[in-house]
This record gives C-alpha cells, sequence and structure tokens, in this order.
C-alpha cells in the first residue's frame, strides 16, 4: 500500500455551500436524474444528490473511471412503522410481517438505505473511482477527507468529491417532501492551491463533539469563500 | 511498497454461525461444515425462504438487546487480546461497518434497536478507540473498514486502528425485506445445501449474522511495542459500478477495477495472487459477475491459474461483517497456508469456470491473497492480504 503524502499538497479546487444548492432541489432532480434515480431518492431526500451533480457540472473536470466519491452524514436507516403496531392484538405481529415481507413497493426498503445517494450520484455521473460513506459527525468527515486525499495520492484518482449532508433525525419515518435536508461538496485534487484539502482534514477535526459533517464543512467553505476569486467555485 | 512503513495486522477477534471466536470459526470453515438451517427464532409465515445462519446458542431464541452490539464487543474484546493491546491504552480510531439493527415493532418497544452511534459507541467503549466513525458500505463494508483503516494509518492520522464490522439483519424486518426482494435462497433443498455459490443451481444468499475485527498498526508502533506480526494488508481497490442500486453490472467493470487498483496499489504483478477469497454470495448474479471479473482483472490464463473459493457455503452472508469475517479468515489462511474450500459446489455453472476448490480445503502455497467484497449500492472493495 503506498505511501500518503501531505495532505496540504492537495487543494479544494471546486465547492458549493448549502447556501448555494438550487432552490426546488425535487425540480433540479427532475431535470438531471433518470427516472429509476429519481424513484429512489423520495425517501432519501434530494440535497446530497443536487449538491453532488450541481458540483460536478460547475467542475466539469475528469475521467468518469478516475473520479473518487466520498460522502458522509449522521443518517441512520429509519423504519416505517404502521400505527397498528402500537396496539396490541392476537394478530399483530403476522399482519406486521406481512406489511414488511408484501411491502406495496418492494424498493422501498432501498430507498431507506444510507448509501442510496451515493450509489444515485454515482449513476448519474458516471463516477467509477473509489467510493465510500461513513456516518458520524464533524470527524468523520475530518478521516474521509484522508481516505479522499489518498486515494489521489496513490494515483487511484484524478479527483476527489466529498459530499457532507444531514437528514432530518428522530425515530419517524420521513418522506423528502415531510422533511428538510441539505448539503455541501468539495472536490479535492493535487496541487498547491489557495486552499489546502489539510485545512479541511484539521478544522473538521478540531470541531467540538456533536457538530455535524456538514456543519464543519459548511463551515470551512465560508471560511475560505474568499480565497477564490470569482466565488466560491 | 513504494515508501513509509507497512501496516501489519496484529489481531483477530470473530463471532459467527461457526463459534465465538476467530479460531471456532477458521476450524468450521476449513474443516468445510455448514451452517444453514431452518430459522427457528421468529414465526416466518408466508415468508418464500424459511432457511438463515444464527450464531451460536441464539438458535431459537434472540438476545433481548443488540445482537449487533454484542457480536461486535464480543470479536473487538478478541481482537484487542489478541493484539496484546487493552482498552486502557486504547486505540487510535475504531471504524465499524454496520446497517443499524431493528427488531419487530409493538407496544413500548420501538424498531430501532441498535441505532448505528450506539454500535459504534459499544465497540468504542470496548478498545478504548479516541476517534470512530461508522462506515455504510452494505455487504463490503467490512472490507471498506479495514482498507479505509489502512489508508488512515498510511496518511499518518493513526498508528493503532481496530476495523471491521457487526451486524444482525436475522430479525424480522430485514429478513422480510429481502425476502421482498428476492435476494435469498428460497430453493427446496436442506438448508444445509442452501447457500451454494458458483453452483448452477444457486438462487439466493443464505442470511447471517456476526462480527469482526481486526487490529491494525503501523509498522512503525508494532515493532515498537514488540506485537506480533499475523499478516500486512498491502493493498486496497475500490469502485463503484454506478449502474444500479442491487443488480451486479454485466460487464463487470466495478469489481474488477476494485481487484485490479489493489493489486496496483500493492504493487504486485497479478501472477503473484496465490488466492483469492471470492465475494461468493450464491446469488444468480453475483457469482457469474465475480467471474467475469476476475477474468478481466487478472487476465485469462492467471485466472485460471489462481485458487478462487467462497466461505459463504459455509457460513452464509453476515452483511456489513462479512468482509471482516473474510479478512480474518485469509490471515489464518496464510498461517496455516491452507486454502478453504467451496462447500454446496456440486453441479458447476458453466459461466463460472474457474477452479473453485470445490472438494475440500486445500493445501498450498500461500503469500498473498485477495479478498473481495461487494455490496448493494455499487460498491465494490478488494483488499491484498500478505504473509509479511
Amino acid at each position: 500500500m503506498r505511501e500518503i503524502a501531505n495532505a496540504d499538497d492537495f487543494s479544494v479546487v471546486a465547492a458549493l455551500g448549502a447556501d448555494e444548492l438550487p432552490e426546488d432541489l425535487v425540480e433540479y432532480s427532475k431535470k438531471v436524474g433518470q427516472r429509476p434515480v429519481r424513484r429512489l431518492l423520495d425517501r432519501t431526500f434530494y440535497a446530497p444528490y443536487v449538491a453532488a451533480v450541481e458540483l460536478n457540472r460547475r467542475f466539469g473536470q475528469g475521467d468518469p473511471e478516475r473520479f473518487a466519491l466520498f460522502t458522509v452524514s449522521s443518517w441512520d436507516p429509519s423504519v416505517p412503522v404502521p400505527d397498528y403496531a402500537e396496539v396490541e392484538s392476537e394478530d399483530r405481529v403476522e399482519r406486521l410481517s406481512h406489511f414488511y415481507t408484501h411491502p406495496a413497493n418492494p424498493t422501498d426498503w432501498l430507498r431507506r438505505m444510507p448509501n442510496n445517494p451515493i450509489c444515485n450520484i454515482a449513476i448519474t455521473t458516471g463516477f467509477r473511482g473509489p467510493c465510500m460513506h461513513y456516518i458520524g459527525g464533524a470527524d468523520s468527515l475530518s478521516m474521509i477527507t484522508s481516505v479522499a486525499i489518498s486515494t489521489i495520492a496513490d494515483g487511484t484518482a484524478d479527483v476527489a468529491m466529498v459530499v457532507a449532508y444531514d437528514m432530518p433525525d428522530g425515530e419517524h419515518h420521513l418522506l423528502a417532501h415531510e422533511g428538510d435536508s441539505s448539503a455541501a461538496a468539495v472536490v479535492l485534487a493535487k496541487g498547491d492551491g489557495t486552499r489546502k484539502a489539510g485545512q479541511l482534514v484539521r478544522s473538521a477535526a478540531n470541531h467540538p463533539a456533536g457538530t455535524t459533517a456538514l456543519a464543519a464543512m459548511q463551515d470551512y467553505i465560508a471560511a475560505t469563500r474568499t480565497a477564490l476569486v470569482g466565488g466560491t467555485t | 511498497m513504494s515508501s513509509g512503513d507497512a501496516v501489519w495486522v496484529t489481531g483477530l477477534g470473530a463471532v459467527t454461525p461457526g463459534g465465538w471466536s476467530a479460531e471456532e470459526t477458521w476450524d468450521a470453515v476449513a474443516a468445510g461444515k455448514r451452517f444453514g438451517q431452518y430459522l427457528q427464532r421468529f414465526p416466518l409465515f408466508d415468508a418464500a425462504t424459511r432457511v438463515g445462519a444464527p450464531v451460536p446458542t441464539l438458535e431459537s431464541a434472540p438476545l433481548d438487546g443488540s445482537h449487533a452490539i454484542a457480536f461486535g464487543q464480543h470479536a473487538a474484546r478478541e481482537a484487542m487480546r489478541h493484539a496484546g493491546l487493552g482498552a486502557e491504552a486504547g486505540v487510535d480510531i475504531a471504524v465499524v461497518a454496520t446497517h443499524g439493527e431493528r427488531q419487530m415493532p409493538g407496544p413500548g418497544r420501538p424498531a430501532q434497536l441498535g441505532k448505528v452511534a450506539d454500535i459504534v459507541g459499544a465497540v468504542a467503549e470496548t478498545t478504548g478507540a479516541r476517534r470512530t466513525t461508522a462506515l455504510y458500505g452494505a455487504c463490503a463494508g467490512g472490507a471498506l473498514a479495514v482498507g479505509s483503516a489502512a489508508k488512515l494509518i498510511r496518511s499518518g492520522e493513526a498508528d493503532v486502528v481496530i476495523a471491521g464490522g457487526t451486524d444482525s439483519l436475522l430479525r424480522e424486518i430485514d429478513y422480510f425485506s429481502f425476502c421482498s426482494l428476492y435476494a435469498m435462497t428460497a430453493r427446496d433443498c436442506p438448508p444445509e445445501e442452501a447457500s451454494c455459490p458458483f453452483d448452477a443451481n444457486r438462487d439466493g444468499f443464505l442470511l447471517a449474522e456476526g462480527a469482526a475485527f481486526v487490529v491494525l498498526e503501523s509498522e512503525r508502533h508494532a515493532r515498537a511495542r514488540g506485537a506480533d506480526r499475523l499478516a500486512t494488508i498491502d493493498g486496497f481497490g475500490f469502485s463503484q459500478n454506478a449502474y444500479h442500486m442491487v443488480a451486479s453490472p454485466p460487464d463487470a467493470l466495478g469489481p474488477q477495477y476494485a481487484m485490479s487498483r489493489a493489486v496496483h496499489d500493492a504493487e504486485l504483478d497479478p501472477s503473484a495472487i496465490d488466492y483469492i477469497n471470492a465475494h461468493g454470495t450464491s446469488t444468480r448474479d453475483n457469482d457469474w459477475c465475480e467471474t467475469l471479473a476476475i477474468r478481466q482483472a487478472f487476465g485469462n490464463e492467471v485466472a485460471e491459474r489462481i485458487p478462487v473459493s467462497s466461505v459463504k457455503g459455509v457460513l452464509g452472508h453476515s452483511m456489513a461483517s462479512a468482509g471482516a469475517v473474510e479478512t480474518v479468515l485469509c490471515v489464518l489462511a496464510l498461517r496455516d497456508q491452507i486454502a478453504p474450500p467451496t462447500v454446496n459446489l456440486v453441479n458447476p455453472d458453466p459461466r463460472c469456470d474457474l477452479d473453485y476448490i470445490p472438494n475440500g480445503a486445500r493445501e498450498m502455497k500461500l503469500d498473498k491473497i485477495v479478498n473481495n467484497s461487494f455490496g448493494f449500492g455499487g460498491h465494490n472493495a478488494s483488499l491484498v492480504i500478505g504473509r509479511g
């Protein structure tokens, strides 16, 4: 396994903050996503998908075969629970078993997988480079950014995108239109640019416990926004 | 290896249908035992699939609490003990692959039995980990966790990382959900024959449960404390299919890339690989796709010389922990110089035409092993594990 060089030898070459997401995420997804992709997004929310696809559109470089993709969120897989589950009755377990064995839509379960966005981003963009999803907070963003840098350092990828996103938390199972989600994304590449990738690794690690990955990435993007002439990208 | 020190494996731990330790599991796998059985743990009603591979002592009644937490803590503790590390000293990072754990909901009984954060937190507490992250890579999760940990060591983020996976989807909601996808075996046969990787009659995977962890260390750190080198992580390759949420890609490019990148990362010629531990799930699509990917990654001539086997005929498929379980088994295969068999391979599939070690374990020279794991969501991960 090859040595990973200094993270400061790598730069953030493009970024899309949560405040730059298109206003209508559903409409945007309809325009860019194939139908099977859109069908799978209604449980996972649109923000990470839109952030990645839009940043790729703006960045517009890179061989998809050598484009790495990393996502990080605090998402726990949620489960739909019908109301009758809460009521003790003789046939409760049998009804629930039938409910889960024969769902109204057999792909419903797939839609709730936390790696759903990464898969559907890749289907839309054609990215077939290294790919991984972490679940955690700001420190997970720091670690996955290190792993992303390593894929460029070892020559597997030319560029790597890291997407951080938030999902509604809690026991309740939600559809996309029932709650908000947000996302931000950066593209990393080799080079001694103005915005050091190492700075993202360090700043994310230094956030207090409980800070989300998205908040840490958004802080980084906001703090370095003026470093590039002409805006954030 | 171009520069820097190597990544050593210094500790192993596992809980599987084969037993509550890495050694018990290895003995069962090398002997070609089979753990598929009719599932007694909960009523199956009209589910098409009737079989599973539970962990011993929990065949007919599950624990009250989370299996993923219990298995994860047990396997992590074993790995730490094996490495000669105590929780008080702790590891730098814990990378834990898991899907979380759910139970049949009821009055005062939430569906979420083990949240991802709870499972990771339990492993972190057991190992004294100072930093943690969960990894969600579906069935490739365990291998992605190990590869990810090796990269964190090589990038200077850590000296000691515990990495692996823990999962128990042998609970009603996930079992029935897999049924709804027709992903699990439903064929009419004795349960111990249900998982038959690369066989013409395969029709789906055998759902199992379990956990496995490895302790990885920088060579410098391991040498300084006099730790034993069990094996080395020499290469890691991973990729995305960019094709479909669950279906295998017909061009097999994703898994091909993962293997090629791992061998390249290890700076090896493909002909240096002695054995491939296949993902080999016993699903219709995975096994021929993996066969094609091996041919494309290694070239036909080399591919036909490398023995390939899947341990899922023995253990079933324990999802997020599978890649970590198989990493543990690869390390023990290197130690004993034995390649484990593919059991239940009776009727060869013309599309699966490699040497799958069908008739019992094979004693052979093993220096470099490729360990494959592929997952829903299009994830592919391959590790090159060396004798060191």
